[in-house]
């Protein structure tokens, strides 16, 4: 149980590849959900439209030099949109509506089948070249996830950065000054969308395989577990808090717990863990609008 | 300057430390849905490999080492079971993973298993693309391919000129769909519709196809509950035309849920392994009656008793376990006489036509294919 507990070699290896992949889509999102505040609730919607542009061009072309760009393309044009629809609608309808947003991208998915396969999935997805072994792609995704990491610090202490915050606390007084809403709004849906992008062009070349059932909504409530336990719009914390959770959910295998206990236990422990945050914040994680 | 450096070799020692291989017992896995929508099915799997462990176990083991089960719930997704693949592989150190159930569990594991040099054994994974998942993945549970031959075959025998039929949006129905669409011709399926996963109110579209004209009705679900659902609102609605589902229809939950509208209902399946013989007696005095059907605890039961009668002829890891399934001329299970194909594939595996009659499950007729 130790070796378990304490991972080793290709174990260790994997954790440390799911957490850092992991760790770029939630901080990009937390920059929308976190910093800004903003009730957006479709993440996941923009992972599929850019991982399944991204690998569904790939099984059709068979280069990366078309498919990356096909992917970031479709993660801007979902976050464009996002930006749009959020300058339009009020909050409670925003969230309604990403949600709507995630079941319609999933639908399309499952159901365009010439294209995508649909519940099928796109399997035996092939590598890009220097990333063929399991230490080079976690080398890599290390490395982009330490930089988008400062990248993210950089943009949380930023003016763009002080400007969001100051809008998701007093959107008013923030305007009164001359903040500018639709451009901090779009720099943060963009900065979601690169996020989903990076993190599923590493995540499904390390799998081999892009499948529908990888994006279904237990996905989104995790990454919004992630961001209120490690305090909303805080970098540092929503790092932290993304390698203790995935650490926590992985290492609860290590328990000599039956696996079909386990399932329903991590699934209260979680919920547990977000009530407490949730409770522990609760004056903070949305705060009111000052009045006089 | 010492310490870090000191800190990152220690590190990069731990990263590429390898945990000792043997012990006293031999280390077997299993990958599959413990939790979700198909558990049903999943804990039926489970208990029929536990079955054949403790079988073998209470004669003593193999070459007196007991053989220790460790379980990874994968939920039916491909991330779940990347990562129950992962420990399974790179932590318990298991020489063979039985499952997944689901294909995309299957599809995800491969490559780590294939990286691992272990061997994946699916009792339950009918995706065709299983076929090409990799060289250490094996499977008992027929393709697809095969099974819609079967049915095509029995649509035909029965006169049966046009189809219709509703899927559960899911990788495992979707498949099985595309195959009878192939095997028994688009051009005669007159009604094809697909419907969200976890889906149980069809109505609306059985209106639809109360003004249609077809001579048999598929209901194609991910589940038995699902299926259920299907059969009692397609009676309901007052269709008579007869009915062929398939695995998930051949399921007591059906019986349960359906009731009166399953009575009649006809599956093409693998044979009722097992059924009135001594393994289903068996089973049911150990862990009651199965939760979904006890076909799915003898295709596991089975691949639990090959992968037993590999490591008794002396095969201690994955690569040996390959070469005695590639080189495997027959295996006689619960299921029937069986061996594999140079992709993994299971050879050998009939197809039977069953009804649901009196409420009980019984088979009709061999369908044999070429």
């Amino acid at each position: 149980m130790l070796s378990c507990l304490l991972p080793t070699g290709n174990y260790a290896l994997h954790l440390l590849a799911i957490t850092s992949m992991t760790m770029v889509h939630v901080l990009g999102y937390n920059v929308i959900f976190g910093k800004g505040k903003i009730l957006h609730f479709g993440p996941i919607a923009v992972s599929l439209a850019s991982g399944y542009g991204t690998f569904v061009t790939l099984t059709w072309t068979g280069s990366y030099l078309l498919a990356v760009p096909i992917g970031i393309a479709m993660a801007v044009l979902l976050s464009l949109l996002f930006t749009w629809l959020s300058l339009r609608l009020e909050p409670d309808g925003l969230g309604i509506l990403t949600i709507a947003m995630h079941q319609i991208v999933l639908t399309v998915v499952l159901n365009w089948t010439p294209v995508t396969r649909g519940a099928l999935g796109l399997p035996q997805i092939p590598r890009m070249p220097w990333l063929q072994s399991n230490v080079a792609l976690t080398s890599a995704v290390v490395l982009v996830a330490t930089a988008w990491f400062f990248l993210m610090l950089l943009f949380e202490r930023s003016t763009y950065g002080r400007q969001l915050q100051a809008l998701a606390e007093h959107e008013w007084y923030a305007k009164a000054l001359g903040i500018n809403r639709p451009r901090l709004y779009l720099i943060a849906f963009l900065i979601g969308g690169i996020g989903a992008f990076i993190t599923n062009l590493f995540y499904h070349q390390y799998l081999y395989l892009v499948h529908p059932s990888d994006f279904l909504f237990p996905v989104l409530i995790f990454y919004v577990m992630i961001i209120v336990a490690g305090k909303p719009g805080s970098t540092m914390g929503v790092a932290l808090s993304t390698i203790l959770l995935i650490f926590l959910r992985e290492e609860l295998r290590c328990l000599p717990i039956a696996a079909s206990v386990l399932g329903p236990l991590r699934m209260m422990l979680f919920g547990i863990i977000l009530l407490a945050a949730v409770w522990y914040r609760r004056d903070s994680l949305f705060p009111k609008k000052r009045t006089i | 300057m010492k310490r870090p450096l000191a800190l990152l070799s220690l590190a990069a020692l731990a990263l590429t430390a390898c945990q000792p291989a043997g012990g006293s017992t031999i280390k077997i896995g299993f990958l599959g849905p413990l939790t979700g929508d198909i558990a049903a099915l999943g804990k039926d799997m489970l208990n029929g490999i536990t079955m054949a462990i403790d079988d073998v176990n209470a004669k003593g083991g193999v070459s007196g080492k007991k053989i220790e089960l460790v379980t990874e719930d994968a939920k039916c997704t491909g991330a779940e079971a990347a990562n129950g693949a992962q420990k399974l592989v790179n932590v318990d150190k298991v020489i063979a993973i039985i499952g997944g159930f689901c294909s995309g569990e299957t599809l995800a594991a491969a490559p780590i298993t294939e990286a691992g040099k272990v061997l994946l054994f699916s009792p339950g994974s009918s995706s065709p693309d299983v076929t090409k998942a990799g060289s250490f993945v094996f499977r008992n549970f027929p393709s697809d391919a095969l099974k819609t031959i079967a049915m095509a075959k029995y649509f035909n025998e029965s006169g049966y000129k046009t189809m219709a039929i509703i899927t559960e949006n899911t990788d495992y129905a979707t498949a099985q769909r595309d195959a009878l669409l192939k095997n028994f011709g688009a051009d005669k399926t007159v009604f094809n519709e697909a419907v969200e996963p976890g889906t149980k109110d069809y109505r609306s579209l059985i209106t639809r196809l109360k003004s249609m004209d077809f001579d048999v009705f598929v209901p194609n679900g991910q589940s038995d509950s699902t299926n259920a659902a299907m059969i009692q609102q397609f009676r309901e609605a007052g269709l008579t035309q007869p009915i062929v589902g398939t695995d998930t229809t051949d399921s007591q939950v059906v019986i349960d849920i359906a009731k009166d509208a399953a009575e009649g209902v006809h599956m093409v399946n693998v044979p009722t392994s097992g059924e009135g013989k001594t393994f289903e007696t068996d089973f049911t005095a150990k862990y009651g009656k199965p939760l979904s059907s006890i076909a799915w605890a003898a295709h596991s039961y089975d691949a639990a008793g090959v992968l037993i009668e590999a490591l008794k002829s002396g095969a201690v890891d994955g690569e040996a376990l390959r070469q005695y399934f590639d080189a495997m001329k027959e295996y006689t299970g619960v299921i029937g006489t069986f061996h594999f194909d140079e992709n993994g594939d299971v050879v050998g595996i009939p197809f039977v036509l069953k009804t649901i009659s009196g409420g009980k499950i019984s088979t009709v007729k061999p369908i044999p294919i070429d």
